[in-house]
């Protein structure tokens, strides 16, 4: 019993505090992940912002340098040489056939620079096509970017197609003047107006992964990771800007805290549970005792009340023994003494082995004896006590002599008689029959009196359930079937109720050996 | 001998006043009588000489950045002497001049932006918060001085980038090729950038790269107490600029071939050589050297063999100019009489530029591990200065077969780095004329006012 409250306890506790774990901990992580997605939301608008800074500080310079292609288009060797030599973003001018044949620099009359150049560019006019001239869209450019790699890292080219020629244009850019240029767009330490929080960092790289420019106190490490990067438009597509956080805003920290959180809630959630457990756990042990107690109460009352009430029926029965036999109003009033202290001595009975049923101590004790006798033997008082009117019929066919507790036949008789006296009486009818088979007794019990409501009849082997509590009703502890049902079941069968047309029908099982 | 020279023409600027505002072109051959019946080379020497500032003189107005490393390499003396040095630079600077300071670490910060000396308060107090911190992002700190002057940017102003640093770049582009094309690209925008490197920490390579393509002045200081004063002559320098934007362009005749220009960048594209200066200070020459090969001529033949054209924006007229001059050679089959013709100054220019070629290919050798070979090329240059400083009367190449004597013998001693510092410092100076300014110091508030 106290371990079954046990288990009941910890279920109670565990399985809730468990599951609110489980969601505290589901809901954190979802808040986590959704934090982290408005996070990267935040950053990567940030970075957008940036590559659009430097974007819009190179779109004007590259409007001036298509223009700048323009001109070197139209100038002859000296004026792209002069353009070469005092234009800050070009480093030199070209001009390519429509073979991909190489019309200026011409290699009759080089200078060093020019040499320079084409050994730069050397792989560059080694394809047939050096320049894509279809873009993305699948229709011709007429102008754009080549980036290659030479040496210490990538070179840029803009060049411009003219279709009346057939022949490219274009210029080598000045590719420190480029980065440059990306770099002075970019914040420095203490910009108020595009200040990022003091534990990050925007790092520029470069195609090869260095760090070109970096703004942001965070200490990064040099191996860390970026929260996120974007990389940049063209030119410049294999650089990123990445955004990084120092030691301070990591997963780790959000975690723990969230660790703290959710064991906060657990902490609380079991100690609630607990107390409301322990609470319940008392007060039920309270009442636990309190009902044994009450129990034994009765059970002792009921020893002491059996005694005299032996007493009375054993001196009443006597006195009726000894009185006149004309004497009919002295006999009447002696009837109804033995009649009233039968009664009682059966509610005693009932509170007894209901009690001890409920304490596990109901036993049986199986004699030889017939069945059928016992029925007479309490037909025959119910029949004086009902009267002449009310019709009785008795198919009894259980005559052989077997195994069985006569004691506890004859108490669910007597509750199921007594049910027809209190209940059914109204139906003037009661019939009363027995079978015995493979050592099976059949025992029906059936009445014509207003029955018992299909949606009760299970109901009423309950005890303390009645079927109505109305102050006319006939009065009754309520535990007369329940206590039938368990002897019955004791003695090896049942007690059921039978749906019929009118009244009840109760049909008892009793297990018996010859 | 120079600077009596220079003196002597200063003073005759002095005499013509019509003349005192324009820059000295002097044109002439080492050889101007050369053997004939022979193919010859000789060189030829361009020297542009800025016209004289006088006390009285409004000068232009500066534009400046000074580009700081504050790594925390930079701890210690050497910060504070940086901040002794940029006050110092502000206050030699005046109310119609720029100044912008940008500190550089991992990253950049601009402490003071571009702006005019007006109220010289706040920036002397931002250069107090001059702490040193981090790593050296020298590209990016060198980019965003240079964008601190395109707010102010004027051709009629000196603009420049100084930079000091006492470490390796290695935030960003940190190849001296790199930096050098930043500084070409710079130098193309009117921008030079000037370099001191301080101490024994920094790359040399790098910081000489980006001067000498930018055309800026590098120096090389080795103890941070020294580094005021290389400021100060830095400014001295700044302040004394007279001419901008010089285009130097020689127009071979038939019969005569440009083969090389020595110490300085220069196209050669067939029978033209053109190379550009970003700026003349003031009683201070300049000079191109470009080796040439004359074709064989007859006795007594007089051959035109270039025609020289200067083109420069002169700041004290805000003109521009353009000086011309043409040089011719004459042959002779006596070859003392060729020796004897031959113009000493010219020659001992050009020698200085072939012995610091030697001192760099020798300075190659060294890098490559070959000490030995070096010393002796050392010991070799050495030997042909101080034969070339008797022929040709120069103090300065027996000054520099002292130096080259002295790098053959620390060549292998363990303060080599010092010794490669100084080596470079001192080809830069060579090749680009550096350090021979007039060193004259300007009163503070007589500047001319800008347009």
């Amino acid at each position: 019993m106290k371990h079954r409250y046990l288990v009941v306890f910890l279920l109670l506790t565990l399985v809730p505090a468990g599951l609110i774990v489980w969601l505290g901990w589901r809901v954190s992580a979802e808040e986590q992940h959704r934090t982290r997605r408005e996070f990267i939301a935040v950053i990567d608008e940030s970075l957008q912002t940036h590559r659009q800074i430097i974007e819009d500080r190179l779109a004007d310079r590259f409007t001036d340098l298509l223009q700048v292609v323009e001109t070197a288009r139209l100038a002859d060797t000296a004026g792209r040489r002069e353009l070469a030599r005092t234009h800050p973003w070009v480093r030199q001018c070209f001009e390519i056939g429509p073979r991909g044949r190489i019309v200026f620099p011409s290699r009759s009359q080089l200078t060093e620079a020019e040499q320079n150049f084409l050994m730069r560019t050397a792989t560059i006019w080694q394809e047939r096509q050096p320049f894509r001239l279809v873009d993305e869209y699948g229709s011709r450019a007429d102008s754009g970017w080549h980036t290659w790699y030479w040496s210490d890292g990538p070179h840029y080219i803009l060049w411009l197609w003219h279709p009346a020629t057939d022949h490219v244009y274009g210029i080598e850019v000045e590719r420190m003047r480029l980065v440059s240029e990306v770099l002075a767009a970019l914040p420095t330490e203490g910009q108020p107006h595009v200040s990022i929080p003091s534990e990050a960092q925007i790092q520029l790289r470069d195609p090869s992964g260095r760090v070109v420019y970096r703004w942001g106190r965070a200490a990064v490490e040099a191996d860390a990771s970026p929260i996120t990067s974007i990389a940049l438009n063209a030119p410049l597509t294999s650089w990123t800007l990445s955004y990084y956080t120092g030691r301070i805003i990591t997963t780790r920290q959000f975690s723990s805290q969230t660790l703290i959180n959710t064991l906060a809630i657990l902490l609380g959630t079991l100690a609630l549970l607990s107390g409301l457990a322990i609470y319940f756990y008392r007060s039920m042990t309270t009442q636990m005792r309190d009902a044994a107690q009450r129990v034994t109460f009765v059970n002792q009352v009921s020893h002491e009340l059996k005694t005299p009430l032996t007493n009375i029926r054993m001196y009443a029965e006597l006195l009726e023994r000894s009185l006149d036999p004309d004497d009919e109003r002295r006999r009447k009033h002696l009837d109804v003494i033995v009649g009233e202290s039968q009664r009682l001595s059966r509610l005693i009975g009932n509170v007894l082995t209901f009690s001890k049923s409920k304490q596990g101590k109901l036993s049986i004790h199986p004699q030889t004896g017939c069945i059928d006798e016992t029925i007479c033997r309490l037909i025959e008082p119910f029949r004086q006590k009902v009267g002449a009117d009310f019709s009785i019929e008795q198919q009894l066919d259980a005559q052989d002599d077997c195994q069985f507790d006569s004691d506890v036949l004859e108490q669910i008789l007597t509750n199921l008689l007594s049910n027809v006296e209190k209940y059914a009486i109204s139906g003037d009818y009661l019939s009363v029959s027995s079978s015995l088979s493979d050592g099976l007794c059949e025992i029906r019990v059936t009445d014509r009196g207003p029955g018992v409501p299909t949606s009760k009849q299970e109901l009423i082997f309950q005890p303390f359930e009645r079927l109505s509590d109305k102050l006319s009703e006939a009065a009754g502890t309520g535990i007369g079937l329940s206590i039938a049902r368990s002897l019955a079941r004791l003695h090896g069968g049942d007690l059921s109720y039978l749906a019929t047309d009118s009244g009840s029908c109760f049909k008892l099982t009793l297990r018996v050996s010859p | 001998m120079k600077n009596l020279f220079l003196y002597l023409t200063s003073l005759a600027f002095l005499v013509t006043p019509a003349l005192a505002k324009q820059v000295q072109l002097e044109a002439a051959l080492a050889n101007p009588l050369l053997k004939s019946g022979q193919t010859n080379k000789t060189f030829l020497k361009v020297g542009l000489t800025g016209f004289a500032l006088e006390a009285d003189q409004e000068r232009t107005p500066v534009n400046v950045a000074l580009v700081i490393d504050r790594s925390t390499s930079m701890s210690g003396g050497k910060i504070a002497q940086a901040r002794d040095a940029a006050r110092l630079a502000v206050q030699r600077l005046g109310a119609e001049d720029i100044v912008s300071i940008v500190a550089y670490d991992n990253s950049v910060e601009i402490l003071v932006p571009a702006t005019k000396l007006t109220d010289k308060t706040p920036v002397l107090k931002a250069i107090e918060k001059l702490e040193p911190t981090g790593n050296t992002a020298l590209f990016a700190g060198v980019s965003k001085g240079a964008d601190e002057l395109r707010k102010f940017f004027s051709k009629e102003k000196v603009n420049r980038v100084l930079l000091l640093s006492d470490g390796q770049a290695n935030v960003g582009p940190r190849s001296p090729g790199e930096l050098g094309e930043l500084g070409a690209s710079l130098v193309k925008e009117g921008i030079s950038v000037s370099t001191i490197g301080l101490g024994l920490g920094y790359n040399e390579d790098l910081m000489a790269n980006l001067a000498s393509k930018s055309d800026g002045n590098h120096v090389f200081v080795e103890n941070e107490v020294d580094l005021v004063a290389a400021f100060d002559r830095e400014f001295g320098d700044i302040l004394s600029i007279v001419a901008q934007e010089v285009v130097v362009t020689m127009d071979f005749l038939p019969g005569v071939k440009p083969l090389r220009v020595i110490g300085r960048e220069a196209d050669i594209a067939g029978q033209q050589v053109t190379t550009m200066m970003n700026q003349l200070y003031s009683e201070q020459e300049k000079y191109v050297v470009v080796e040439v090969e004359v074709e064989s001529g007859k006795v007594d033949e007089t051959r035109r063999v270039a025609d020289v054209a200067v083109s420069y924006a002169n700041l004290a007229t805000l003109t521009p100019d353009r000086l011309t001059s043409e040089l011719s050679v004459r042959f002779s089959d006596q070859a003392e009489v060729v020796e004897a013709q031959a113009n000493a100054p010219v020659m001992a220019a050009c020698v200085l530029l072939v012995a610091t070629e030697n001192n760099e290919q020798a300075m190659q050798l060294r890098d490559k591990g070959d000490i030995a070979g070096a010393k002796q090329a050392l010991f070799d240059n050495a030997a042909y200065l101080e034969s070339s400083a008797h022929k040709w009367d120069s103090s300065a190449l027996k000054d520099y077969g002292f130096s080259n004597l002295s790098q053959s013998a620390a060549i292998d001693s363990p303060d080599w780095s010092a010794t490669r510092k100084r080596m470079i410092e001192l080809q830069i100076e060579n090749n680009r004329q550096i350090g021979h300014g007039s060193g004259f110091v300007f009163p503070i508030d007589n500047q001319k006012k800008t347009k």
